[in-house]
């Protein structure tokens, strides 16, 4: 062994150079912890998005099967009936309704084909056979019980009802061959949410 | 001996102080250096009323779109982070009957596609700039009635980081 080498074993030996080469070591390993970060953090909350329910519904039932109001078994030229209908928005989103008429005429005299229809915002007046709806006839509605009946579609807040009246007349100039006809129509109300 | 105790208390003072964790920023955590804003006029720390009403009722093809603003007073420069989280979209997103996207600054809308955490921005602020953060829903025209009553809540988390 050199003499050289001897003096660099003692170097190391020593507790003073120990101690300094500890130090170094602690140094490098703390250093990482020099680096200090500061943060701020803000939360946005308390959104909730909820898809709306839309619910329409017609005398206060989705689906109305024994509606009465427009029959008339022994019709003559001249007669009418009229009935009315309460229109309600059962859901919580506006909504705009539009109405068709669909006749089915099982005896195929086509007696749909010769019935007038009309539809107000009114009441039912005079008796029977010749009822009648009272008031004007509502916007975009249609004359016949085989086709759009409201076609304009009428806007109804959440909750809301309206009543329409719904007159259907066998003109007086209806052909003869329409006698013993029979026809029987669905209305079919369609409600849409409404962004207006 | 006495130098050796010298030497050795030396080391675990150097060591302790290299170890604690960073004074200064815990001692100033009283200090907001987010500050956010609904005009980008007003600022307060938080936005204290939701962004868009707290229970927002949609449709089929509504379309809504807010703006909050982010400012860094954090007296340098920082980098800003925005995150999304939504926690219950009761499959909305995934159906793709609902959109929702968010930017920041100007950026592309990142589109958020399903529930859980969204990074979408994460950019550098210099001292005292403003960020706006836009949120854009749309509720698309083509969902169906299986959608009804459907909800979907969400979080956006801002955080600014600055190396000190």
């Amino acid at each position: 062994m050199s003499s050289k080498q001897v003096r660099l074993g003692r170097f190391l030996a020593s507790a003073r150079t120990r101690a300094a080469l500890s130090l170094g070591v602690v140094l490098a390993v703390g250093s990482t912890g020099t680096f200090a970060y500061w943060t701020d953090d803000v939360t946005v909350s308390g959104t909730t998005f909820t898809a709306g329910t839309l619910d329409l519904q017609v005398n206060n039932l989705n689906t109305v099967t024994a509606y009465t109001a427009l029959n008339l078994t022994t019709m003559v030229p001249g007669n009418s009936m009229a009935g009315t209908l309460v229109i309600k928005n059962n859901g919580n989103v506006p909504l705009k309704y539009t109405a068709a008429a669909a006749a089915n005429n099982t005896d195929t005299k086509n007696l749909a084909g010769s019935l007038a229809a009309r539809v107000t915002s009114g009441a039912v007046t005079g008796s029977s056979p010749t009822l009648t709806c009272t008031g004007t006839a509502i916007t975009g509605s249609g004359s016949t019980v085989n086709g759009s009946l409201i076609s304009t579609g009428r806007q109804l807040a959440p909750g809301a009802t309206e009543t329409i009246c719904v007159e259907v007349t066998l003109p007086a100039n209806a052909p003869s061959s329409l006698q013993g006809a029979k026809t029987d129509v669905t209305f079919t109300f369609t409600g849409t949410s409404d962004l207006s | 001996m006495k130098t050796r105790l010298a030497l050795l208390l030396v080391l675990v003072l150097t060591a302790v102080s290299l170890g604690l964790p960073d004074q200064p920023a815990s001692a100033t955590r009283s200090w907001h250096r987010v500050m956010l804003s609904r005009d980008g006029h007003h600022w307060k720390p938080d936005l204290r009323v939701p962004l868009f009403r707290k229970k927002l009722v949609l449709v089929p093809g509504m379309k809504r779109v807010r703006t909050f603003y982010v400012r860094n007073q954090s007296g340098g420069p920082a980098r800003l982070r925005v995150v999304v989280r939504v926690t219950d979209s009761n499959g909305l997103l995934e159906r793709r009957t609902f959109r929702m996207a968010v930017r920041a600054n100007g950026g592309r809308y990142h589109r958020i596609r399903h529930t859980g955490r969204h990074k979408v921005a994460h950019l550098r602020v210099t001292k005292g700039r403003i960020v706006p953060v836009n949120v854009r829903v749309r509720f698309m025209p083509r969902a169906g009635n299986k959608t009804m009553d459907g909800q979907l809540r969400f979080v956006t988390r801002v955080r600014l980081t600055r190396k000190g």
